[in-house]
């Protein structure tokens, strides 16, 4: 049956991905096997929000770290004072656009290399502070998050086991996952910004407000990161300084080119990607983080457009 | 008095951030490749100088090995992968971004992630007119400032230096006269992370060494040359100078960490009213 009616698929793929991740490890998988797919959530909604900045607006952002932190510290405070984690996460979503806001109406003011330096600066400033007043963050030693139970109006489900934990953050991820497409696709805003990657003046002089977009879309990224370090939060019961961890920002950039910049499906794949390695990896090396970085210089030396480059290729010449 | 000690000794420290900040702007005014790495190597010349020195290498020798050594190796990178994506900023971030994480990973390996101490070649102080110094300071100035003498003299008064301007100032005209591009390059990059080597040797006394103290360095080297300006050398001398006051100054009264992120937001902030930096596009 062919599906014409485009609202229609709007609610239907959705929810058709939903059943199927949703039904397979609960009757199929091990537990272990679930929290490893859960862990593979927060790089994919991570990498999906880096994507809009980079990958469509050309801005190459180092703050992303910061906003997962961000999130993560304001999930746990918003957690104790709401004991609602639904309530929370808008909480979070609203208190990292905020602050989206303010570091792009900030950093948008550099231009050029300008913008990565005070990206960059944000990241290392957030992480020094959040590191230096333990008082606040826990430090490195962290803190334990009690998680309340999610009020359905029937039931109250417990989210402290592995299953109930891996539906609500794959049934997130999923909405961040159409929600992404939906705006960058079939908006105007992924257009517009899609223009600014590739003639700034040129928007310019069609009479677009560029700030304004390059503004908008780097707070509705930021928010999503928040949302990715508030996840984390969740599956993990736990949170601490390295929420904020430099390593996060590159790891985005990671994540997203070895997917594809630019792509609505590349950063989800260079998301799992890179995650599995991170975790089959970890088995065999110590120091996993080798992986990344000598995954970054292949692809800058040998395959700028990243893995789902390479999938279309092999494609076209089968 | 103290506080004139204190005064010499952050002159010793910005003058450190001056020759390794040097590097990373001349690197990325004369060929637009941003060397994440800058820092990595910095780091990487700690250790590497901690290792000789404990199996009993005398200090002069490290003092001029080690330069010789990790230049070698950045000069060759020049030649075979950094060649590739010079002219693009942002490919030269990501590479160099990788390469960092590489060379950390390969320290933390290698050395662990613990903390090492190096104690001064150089003990003792001096006392000048009733102000008392560290030799160690007053020797770090001397020869950084003869070193940026030195290299500001090649720079403008050398042919060599005068080929090396031209090729910033116009890479198809110089190529267009007659230079050898790819040689002077190669000596460039070899000369500055030579000056880099050095930065790390130097300031190995005050800041011991841990596999992620290169990313601490970077940070200081990228804001430093926006301040300072693109290309320009008393820019970047300039604002190291302001770095290491404002941030000795808040250290008479907060914690190390405050004082940093409080140097770091100044420097921001005067970015945010010069966003070409204090002396912008010359070399």
């Amino acid at each position: 049956m062919e599906l014409e009616n485009s609202s229609l698929k709007i609610i239907i793929y959705p929810l058709l991905l939903a059943v199927v991740l949703l039904a397979i490890p609960k009757y199929l998988l091990h537990a272990n096997q679930v929290y490893f797919l859960t862990t593979l959530c927060i790089p994919v909604i991570f990498a999906i929000s880096y994507n809009m900045i980079y990958g469509y607006a050309g801005m190459l952002s180092l703050a992303h770290a910061a906003f997962f932190g961000v999130g993560a510290y304001t999930f746990y405070y918003a957690v104790d004072f709401t004991s609602s984690i639904i309530l929370s996460l808008i909480v979070v979503l609203i208190l990292t656009f905020v602050f989206g806001l303010f570091i792009g109406v900030v950093s948008n003011r550099a231009k050029g290399t300008g913008f990565i330096v005070v990206t960059f600066l944000v990241t290392v400033i957030s992480s020094r502070l959040a590191n230096s007043y333990s008082s606040i963050t826990g430090g490195t030693d962290g803190f334990f998050i009690n998680l309340p139970k999610i009020d359905l109006l029937v039931t109250k489900i417990s989210i402290s086991g592995i299953y109930p934990a891996y539906a609500l953050i794959v049934l997130v991820t999923i909405g961040v996952f159409f929600l992404f497409r939906h705006i960058l696709e079939f908006s105007t805003i992924g257009v517009v910004l899609e223009g600014i990657r590739e003639n700034e003046e040129r928007m310019k002089s069609m009479g677009y407000d560029v700030d304004r977009f390059k503004i908008l879309s780097f707070s509705i990224a930021g928010a999503f990161a928040g949302i990715a370090g508030a996840l984390q939060g969740i599956y993990l019961s736990f949170l601490s300084a390295e929420s904020f961890g430099i390593t996060l920002s590159f790891d985005a950039l990671v994540y997203t080119l070895l997917g594809g910049a630019g792509t609505i499906i590349g950063p989800v794949i260079g998301g799992i990607f890179m995650r599995s390695l991170e975790y089959y990896g970890s088995e065999f090396i110590e120091q996993y983080l080798f992986l990344p970085g000598f995954a970054l210089i292949f692809i800058v030396l040998f395959y700028r457009k990243g893995l789902r480059g390479l999938i279309e290729k092999l494609r076209s010449e089968l | 008095m103290i506080s004139i000690s204190i005064f010499i000794h952050a002159v010793a420290w910005a003058l450190i951030v001056a020759i390794v900040a040097i590097g990373l702007n001349l690197m990325f005014s004369i060929t637009e490749f941003f060397n994440v790495a800058h820092g990595s190597f910095y780091m990487l010349s700690i250790f590497i100088t901690f290792t000789l020195l404990n199996h009993g290498v005398n200090y002069i020798l490290v003092f001029f090995i080690v330069p010789a050594m990790l230049a070698s190796i950045f000069m060759a990178m020049e030649r075979t992968i950094f060649r590739r994506v010079e002219g693009d900023v942002g490919a030269s971030v990501l590479l160099t971004v990788g390469l960092m994480i590489v060379t950390q990973q390969t320290a933390l390996r290698v050395w662990g992630g613990g903390y090492i101490s190096l104690g001064a070649p150089i003990t003792g102080s001096i006392n000048i007119l009733g102000v008392s110094a560290s030799l160690y300071d007053l020797f770090v100035i001397a020869f950084v400032t003869l070193l940026l003498l030195g290299f500001r003299f090649f720079l403008n008064r050398t042919n060599y230096g005068r080929r090396i301007r031209a090729i910033s100032n116009n890479r198809t005209e110089a190529a267009a006269v007659g230079i050898n591009i790819n040689l002077y390059l190669v000596l460039i990059f070899g000369l500055l992370m030579v000056m880099n080597v050095w930065g790390g040797i130097l300031a190995s006394p005050f800041v011991g060494g841990h596999y992620t103290m290169g990313l601490e360095m970077l940070v200081l080297a990228i804001v430093v040359i926006n301040v300072g300006g693109k290309g320009s050398l008393r820019g970047t001398i300039l604002a190291s100078f302001l770095f290491g006051f404002i941030e000795n100054i808040f250290l008479l009264r907060f914690t190390p960490i405050e004082s940093r992120v409080a140097a770091l937001v100044i420097l921001i902030g005067i970015l945010m009213l010069k966003p070409e930096g204090i002396y912008p596009g010359e070399i």
